[in-house]
């Protein structure tokens, strides 16, 4: 059995380095044979820190799988052995390198004072003594037995032990900035149930929370670590006298769910590429159906669709999203935190369709009654009638996105095909075109009736003819002037009265 | 009697009745020639061959005269009136007849009976009203609805029209070349509570006009 004396020196712990160096040379085919080794080899998961001079036992989370298959968050929590031999690189390779902002020592402040940490630059640090004033042990199953409960009596007076496991816990719940350090003197125990603890509440497997507590003896090059005690001892009394971790967590130290949430937040690298929310112009989508392989349909009144119109909210918030638009097709890819987890959402967006009340079939200069449904609620939209775009009324989109407006297709629209639709106020298509036969207009329907009664001639003369042409003009004629008529007939009276005058004279003259 | 003046009395008598005569005979010729030229002037009004516009000038047709078979009533029931440029003038009616309008009248405006409907029915149809604008001076009804000098119509948007009591509103004015306006639908569309007015845009050198004046207004 390990007894915490054979702990106590640098010097010794390397002559057992060297000594279990060449026990694992010298009697390999015997170490082997036990189910778990003292000294588990580094896997991948494995992220030992070894560029930081002085820091000793200094190891992140490791890498493994936890609750719904999501991965350790390694880097945000590395344990180590106490800081009192870092160098002040050291102490600044901890603080550019790997974030350490919050420094979490488990020491009693005898222990504390007797190997004060160098301090990292910019960051907090905070002690929290697990054993209380006293942590000095002769026995290691003793201490094992402390770790669990030391000086706990009741609720109202937990004790040391577990005062520092809410504290602990709480605090790594609520950083919410860059790494935390956290360790004892060694990094094996207490750095080791508190792992534990952390691991058992990420989901981590037994067999991994294992491997994870005797690498210390790995990077140690010690035998001090060993199933016995974790489990043996440790979780043996937690499942004996507290009924199992999850009761200790919740019961006996009182880990809220919300600082459990936060936990796995903050240390389990997030797989959740779920969507909480995807709008298209302000539509939402269905996101049940949109999951789906056929995806979901929805209606907007867009003239077209660009990726800055789909708005996604991820689940989780370090989820990303892209946006792929083709057509009237959109296809939404959410990237979990983790960045292998994606999940896909299609949505196929249709734009409103209109109805004319009347029929498909009309005639140019009619009143007509538009309807329709999922424009956006109180936009107000053209109506347009193609080929030659005219814009001949208006429609307001009520509460619910129904249209129903009139408007009078243009009196000079031609009979033949034409398409109807709404538009934005630039012009451009919101909704389907809907196609409509224009006959030839009343007028000329009936032009062409009257014609046909009074002379047979016109109605095969042109059938382009729309109407009669209009003569409307004349002038006013410039009459020759009576005058010299008048003053010729005049002149003739005057003449004819001389000469009755002058005739009667002369005759009285001569007959006197 | 007495003879010793008879030989000179006779030969100056006879030269006396000579002068006469022919004097009489001068000045019946001038009062003939001036009679005759003066008598088609009364003729032609009586007859109306030569008809009148408003003023009372003598006026014309530009073109050939209207097929009787349009058979106009130069004055109908009510009155044209757009009060903003001053004109009220009977209103009367007429067809179509050989895909032509030909006002009979040039101091009326007159209704197409059998294109869109009647005043009467306005609020069914378009309503189509034609009358003849003058040139030289001539002052047709149709004169006052235009601009010769800008081309244009002088009745501004917005402007009243009644037609037989019926009123109107003037929405727009538009100048269609006289060969084309039979092909133009929105001329001859028919939309309810329309009105369509249709003159000669005459010409600023007095030619004859090639353009018609379509104005267009509705009710209300």
């Amino acid at each position: 059995m390990n007894t915490h004396a054979r702990r106590l020196s640098l010097p010794l712990r390397l002559t057992t380095i060297a000594l279990c160096a060449t026990a694992a040379v010298g009697f390999s085919a015997t170490s082997a044979s036990a189910a778990t080794p003292a000294q588990p080899a580094l896997t991948a998961q494995d992220h030992t820190i070894t560029d930081v001079p002085g820091l000793v036992n200094g190891r992140e989370l490791n890498a493994v799988t936890g609750l719904n298959g999501q991965t350790l968050n390694a880097p945000r929590l590395i344990r180590s052995e106490s800081l009192d031999k870092i160098s002040t690189a050291g102490a600044q390779t901890l603080a550019s390198e790997y974030k350490v902002d919050l420094v979490i020592d488990l020491r009693t402040p005898g222990q504390v004072a007797a190997k004060p940490d160098v301090p990292i630059p910019g960051a907090q640090s905070v002690n929290i003594s697990m054993f209380g004033a006293n942590g000095d042990y002769s026995d290691d199953t003793a201490m094992y037995h402390d770790l669990v409960d030391k000086g706990y009596v009741d609720a109202a007076t937990p004790g040391p032990m577990i005062s520092a496991y809410g504290q602990i816990l709480h605090l790594l719940a609520t950083h919410t900035g860059g790494t935390v350090l956290i360790h004892c003197s060694h990094g094996m125990d207490r750095t080791g149930t508190v792992v534990d603890m952390l691991d058992h509440i990420l989901g981590v497997s037994e067999s991994d929370i294992l491997h994870d507590y005797l690498l210390s003896n790995t990077q140690l090059g010690v035998n001090w670590a060993t199933p016995d005690l974790l489990q043996g001892t440790f979780e043996r009394d937690v499942a004996t006298k507290y009924s199992g971790m999850d009761s200790y967590l919740s019961k006996t130290i009182g880990v809220t769910s919300q600082d459990m949430a936060a936990l796995r937040s903050r240390f389990l690298i997030s797989n959740d590429a779920s969507a909480s929310a995807i709008t298209i112009g302000g539509v939402s989508v269905p996101l049940d159906s949109a999951a789906t392989d056929a995806g979901a349909s929805i209606t907007l009144a867009i003239p077209s669709l660009a990726p800055a119109d789909v708005q996604v909210v991820t689940g989780n918030a370090d989820a990303t999203s892209t946006v792929t638009v083709s057509g009237q097709k959109v296809d939404v890819t959410v990237t979990a935190p983790d960045r292998v987890t994606t999940k896909h959402y299609g949505m196929t967006v249709a734009k409103p369709v209109i109805a004319i009340a009347q029929s498909d079939s009309l005639t140019a200069g009619a009143s007509v009654t538009l309807t329709g449904s999922g424009f956006t609620p109180g936009s107000v939209y053209q109506i347009v009638v193609h080929s030659t775009p005219t814009v001949i009324g208006q429609a307001t989109a009520g509460s619910d996105g129904t249209i129903t407006a009139s408007a009078v297709l243009p009196v000079d629209l031609e009979a033949g095909a034409h398409t109807v639709f709404l538009a934005d106020s630039s012009g451009n298509a919101v909704s389907d075109p809907l196609a409509v036969t224009v006959v030839a207009a009343a007028t000329t329907t009936g032009t062409a009736a009257t014609t046909t009664g009074t002379a047979a001639s016109a109605t095969g003369t042109d059938a382009s003819l729309a109407g009669p042409s209009v003569a409307t003009g004349g002038t006013r004629v410039e009459q020759p002037s009576a005058w010299p008529a008048v003053a010729l007939g005049a002149l003739g009276l005057a003449l004819l009265g001389a000469v009755v005058v002058l005739y009667r004279r002369t005759r009285s003259t001569l007959e006197r | 009697m007495t003879p010793r003046h008879s030989p000179r009395s006779t030969s100056r008598w006879r030269r006396l009745n000579i002068v006469a005569a022919s004097a009489v005979v001068v000045a019946s010729g001038m009062i003939i020639v001036s009679a005759v030229f003066l008598a088609p002037r009364a003729h032609s009004v009586d007859a109306d061959s030569h008809p009148t516009d408003l003023a009372g000038n003598t006026v014309q047709l530009d073109g050939a005269t209207p097929n009787p078979s349009a058979s106009a009533t130069p004055s109908g029931t009510g009155r044209f009136q757009a009060p903003s440029v001053g004109l009220d003038v009977p209103l009367g009616s007429l067809d179509v007849v050989d895909n032509e309008l030909e006002p009979p009248g040039f101091t009326s405006a007159y209704w197409v009976r059998n294109l869109g409907v009647s005043p009467t029915d306005s609020a069914n149809g378009t309503v189509f009203v034609v009358m003849h604008s003058l040139r030289n001076g001539g002052e047709g009804p149709g004169n006052a609805l235009i601009d010769v000098d800008d081309g244009k119509a002088r009745i501004a948007s917005g402007a009243s029209i009644v037609v037989d009591d019926v009123e109107y509103h003037v929405v727009s004015s538009e100048t269609v070349d006289k060969s084309q306006i039979s092909g133009d639908q929105s001329v001859w569309a028919d939309a309810p509570g329309r009105l369509v007015v249709i003159t000669c845009l005459q010409r600023p050198d007095g030619a004859p006009s090639t353009d018609n004046m379509v104005i267009e207004a509705t009710r209300g």
